[in-house]
């Protein structure tokens, strides 16, 4: 380079720009404009998946392996195709329950359970820790290029201070302090960072594509005449192909694999893909775009990589560098810086995310579940934590970078980044196993993951980890060649004797045996806990519930309580937004002193998760929650799977009973039908008979009188006589029929009007008065002082009264017949009597008497004198009146009916005022 | 259609493609041979990547426009 300070000027002066699109993507953000949210900008900020790794080291391994680099991208490219299956149910789920990395995911899924969540971050740690320091030495690597072409690039023997790597790594860890722990969100989200993800997509992108056009068509005539002219060169063919030998596919296919899960399971990928997703849609088209991307800024790898190996046939360039010594090699020095401002877009972009994912993970899954533990220090005392929760984050971002740069400067050399970057691949593996079988297998245990995340680990650390230090010389690498303490079938890249693979293929297949198996198998023979049981319900259905059902908090709390502890957390301003929000939304005074409700509970155990990790939010709540901290109604609704099918059989039960009541309704309507009708028939045959006995009679006499000329004339007139009363008999009788089915039908005219009822008896009385003399019969009439008031229609309460006079005298005896009339006047009933002392009606036929042609024969068996409808009729109308009538059964002789009327209330209230 | 069947039909598409990216429908086109001026191995995996992307768009931009109904 012509000038020595450009170089470090261009970098800062980009790293500048960045700060910048980050800070103006905050303040978007903050005023509720986002930046980020559309599907373009998430799939570019997915696209972070492309590192240093893959803008230096593709071509590297392309100049080394031909087709071996595509599987990293082919994985990602598939398992794009499952997002709309698998990564909206981790958004689902991380949204339901404010899970922010993914320690707190497996940890939550788990149980809550503290110790898993600590082992997954610790694993993600040591992983992840080779891949940032990865991105420093590309960092590093690509400076010196810059710096010293045309020499070689010499090995880093500069001071700390003098190395370039050190300070990228301290701008780094300033702008992920700056913009990955600006404050304790709920939801920890950073749309600046993720804005200046994207933007260094959008150039690591751009700077690939320019490279390699200008060296497919400015370094020669297009990639036809670089691959014909490989295709000539016998020293590359073996490039173009993949090779006979199986194991290569299988290497092939464990390089796949390993992508697939990367791209899902690396916490800088469920940062971007999970934390930071705005909105589920957006998965529509980053299923799509993204392989886009990919094939994009790999479309041009193969040219470049074979350019490089045409134009530089002795080796003496590392093909990692192609990528910068084609341009400088050609003179294009901005072109070269270009590309080197995307090579370092791509390790920024990693180191960041990385590192802010990390620090979520170490603050709330590690570090703070030990501190809340620790009794002495009294947290759950002190005002606000936020602070201290930062300032754990800060630490740890400052440490990962820190760590990252002494990993880089002691084992960084000695390896070709490719190796780098999948070991970090393989640990990223290992959460794998219990996410995908968390999400769609219930009985997956915690027992059950944390001995496969172990498992799986340690064969990790075994076949992968300590053989990389074994190069670096940290270990003595005979360990390497003949197995630990010489025992050939513990070689770490030939475990058990098998080989013929990759030692990565070769991890991920061990790896991956133990971490499924023991996941697996433990699950099957241990039982879950409560708390697992529901979580694992929650997780697995989570498409299938409301949100709100995740609800079991059974114990109580007060809300001052409650107000502290997320005050402590979450700080004043986002506490009260808390309550305030609840309040609004269930419309509840929220006062200190009363008990939280359990879905309050609910929220702010969730809020809490946001910012501490739903363990630590767990052990935080059950420190103010007393008592049964969880509710059996809540826990069976979440647990019964076959709730809904009962809750449908329930329904249908209720369905048909109801339709068994209709069903019985209807047969009684039925039955009643048929006893009307019965009764109907009952009814003309006894009208009919009525009518024919004095029909026959009429006629009998009138034949009599027709025949018979020189009858007697006083014989003659009996004989009329008799016509006439049976005429009179027949119409009384039609008129009563006519009553009583006028009666029935109910168009009978009523006049209701109020009356003494005394009066009503007296005029009763005057009516009958003739045919009382005609029995020789006495009369006893008891006769209140007061006025008796009913509503009462007037001529039909007559029309009672001489019904039950005459019956009375009809039964009197000859001579000294009596019947006796009384009114007793009540506080609501008013009764009327009427007696006689007759033969009186025997008690089986008390009810009877008032059935429709009954009649009581007299005591000489004759039939007396009547229609059999008077009493029916009387029953009716008194019953219309609101009043009863009965045959008294205390009567002592004779029989004695007597009637039950409502009385009018008192006066109105005004009258007395007045009077 | 709605967002199940969009989900069965990228599942089906991920099975195509895991076989058509895999062994051992992989290894007959491994042949240092050149077609179109590419290496026969390149431009089938590329060409296969591209006609992946292309039906996972359809697949995904036809179920939203259904999704969406006009007007």
């Amino acid at each position: 380079m012509p000038h020595d300070w450009l170089l470090p000027l261009a970098s800062f002066a980009y790293l500048g720009l960045l700060f910048a699109i980050a800070w103006y993507g905050d303040r978007r953000a903050d005023a509720g404009r986002s930046l980020i949210s559309n599907p373009y900008i998430y799939t570019l900020s997915i696209a972070v998946y492309c590192t240093a790794w893959t803008f230096y080291g593709s071509v590297g391994r392309a100049a080394s392996g031909g087709p071996g680099f595509l599987p990293i991208y082919l994985g990602p490219t598939l398992m794009a195709l499952l997002w709309w299956f698998v990564l909206r149910k981790l958004i689902r789920i991380s949204k339901q329950h404010r899970l922010t990395s993914i320690a707190d995911f497996i940890g939550s899924r788990y149980g809550k359970s503290t110790f898993l969540a600590g082992m997954v971050t610790l694993v993600a740690v040591v992983g992840i820790m080779p891949y940032i320091s990865l991105q420093l030495k590309a960092v590093s690597t690509s400076f010196n290029v810059m710096q010293s072409y045309p020499q070689a690039a010499v090995a880093t023997t500069a001071t700390t201070f003098g190395d370039t790597a050190f300070y990228v790594a301290l701008v780094m860890a300033l702008f992920a302090i700056l913009f990955g722990t600006r404050h304790i969100d709920v939801s920890e989200r950073h749309e600046g960072m993720v804005a200046a993800v994207a933007f260094e997509s959008v150039i690591k992108l751009l700077a690939f594509l320019a490279v390699g056009l200008f060296v497919s068509f400015g370094l020669f005539d297009g990639p036809w005449e670089i691959f014909s002219r490989v295709s000539e060169e016998p020293s590359l063919q073996h490039l173009l192909v993949l090779g006979d030998r199986p194991a290569q596919y299988i290497d092939w296919l464990a390089l796949t694999f390993l992508a697939m899960m990367a791209i899902l399971f690396l916490p800088r990928q469920f940062q971007v893909a999970v934390v930071e997703n705005v909105d589920e849609a957006h998965l529509r088209k980053a299923t799509w775009l993204f392989p886009l991307y990919l094939l994009l800024i790999n479309l041009f790898v193969l040219p470049i990589a074979f350019g490089g190996l045409l134009l530089f046939p002795d080796g003496a360039i590392d093909p990692d560098t192609f990528v910068l010594t084609l341009p400088l090699t050609a003179g294009q020095g901005a072109l070269a810086t270009f590309v080197y401002l995307g090579g370092l877009s791509a390790a920024t972009g990693m180191v960041i995310v990385a590192t802010i994912a990390l620090s979520t993970m170490i603050c709330n899954d590690l570090v703070m579940p030990v501190l809340l533990r620790i009794r002495g220090l009294r947290l759950e005392q002190r005002a606000d934590l936020s602070g201290l929760l930062l300032g754990i984050r800060r630490g740890s971002i400052a440490l990962m970078l820190g760590l990252g740069y002494v990993y880089f400067r002691l084992i960084g050399e000695s390896y070709a980044l490719v190796s780098l970057g999948l070991l970090s691949f393989a640990a990223a593996a290992q959460f794998a196993p219990p996410i995908l079988f968390g999400l769609y297998w219930k009985q997956a245990s915690r027992l059950g993951a944390q001995a496969g995340l172990l498992a799986g680990f340690a064969v990790w650390g075994y076949t992968l980890l300590l053989p990389a230090f074994a190069r670096s010389g940290w270990i003595d690498f005979g360990f390497v060649e003949q197995g630990l303490f010489g025992i050939a079938w513990l070689r770490p890249y030939a475990l058990f004797g098998l080989t013929g693979l990759e030692p990565v293929s070769h991890a991920v297949f061990w790896s991956m045996l133990a971490n499924v198996g023991l996941l697996v198998g433990v699950s099957l023979f241990t039982r879950q806990r409560l708390i697992e049981q529901i979580q694992a319900t929650l997780f697995v259905d989570v498409f299938h519930r409301q949100s709100s059902e995740a609800q079991y908090w059974g114990g109580t709390a007060r809300i001052g309580e409650l107000r502290g502890l997320l005050t402590r957390f979450l700080g004043p301003e986002r506490a009260v937004a808390v309550f305030k929000r609840f309040a609004r939304y269930h419309e509840e005074a929220l006062d200190d002193d009363s008990i939280a409700v359990p879905a309050l509970l609910n929220d702010a155990e969730r809020e809490l998760a946001g910012v501490i990790g739903a363990a630590s939010s767990r052990i935080m709540m059950a420190s103010v929650v007393q008592g049964e901290s969880l509710s059996l109604d809540g826990m069976l609704k979440i647990l019964d799977e076959t709730s809904q099918v009962i809750e449908y059989s329930r329904r249908l039960e209720q369905k048909s009973a109801e339709l068994e009541r209709a069903t019985d309704e209807l047969q009684t309507a039925n039955l009643r039908l048929q006893e009307l009708d019965r009764l109907k028939d009952e009814f003309i045959s006894t009208v009919s008979h009525e009518l024919r006995t004095p029909l026959t009679s009429i006629r009998a006499f009138s034949e009599i009188l027709l025949d018979d000329k020189q009858m007697p004339s006083a014989q003659r007139e009996e004989f009329l006589g008799v016509v006439v009363s049976e005429s009179e008999r027949l119409t009384r009788l039609v008129n009563q029929v006519l009553d009583m089915t006028r009666m029935d039908a109910g168009s009978i005219e009523w006049h209701f009007e109020r009356i003494d009822l005394a009066k009503v008896v007296d005029e009763a009385l005057r009516t009958i008065k003739q045919l009382l003399a005609k029995h020789n019969a006495t009369l006893e009439w008891v006769r209140p002082d007061d006025d008796v008031i009913i509503e009462a229609d007037r001529d039909r309460l007559i029309q009672v009264l001489i019904n039950l006079l005459s019956n009375a005298l009809k039964y009197t005896p000859k001579t000294g017949g009596k019947v006796a009339v009384q009114i007793k006047p009540g506080q609501q009933w008013v009764s009327l009597t009427v007696a006689d002392n007759g033969p009186g009606i025997p008690p089986e036929q008390a009810e009877q008497v008032f059935d429709r042609f009954h009649q009581i024969a007299h005591a000489d068996g004759s039939k007396p004198q009547g229609s059999g409808l008077g009493l029916a009729i009387t029953r009716r109308i008194v019953e219309y009146h609101g009043g009863s009538i009965v045959v008294d059964p205390e009567a002592v002789e004779g029989a004695c009916f007597k009637i039950l009327l409502p009385v009018v209330a008192n006066p109105p209230p005004e009258l007395t005022a007045t009077g | 259609m709605n967002g199940s069947a969009m989900s069965q039909r990228l599942v089906a598409l991920f099975v195509l493609g895991a076989l058509v990216l895999g062994y051992p429908l992989l290894s007959l086109f491994s042949a240092p041979t050149l077609v179109l001026g590419v290496p026969l191995l390149y431009l089938y995996l590329f060409g296969s990547w591209l006609l992946i992307i292309v039906a996972a768009a359809v697949l995904v931009e036809r179920s939203s426009d259904e999704r969406t109904p006009p007007g």
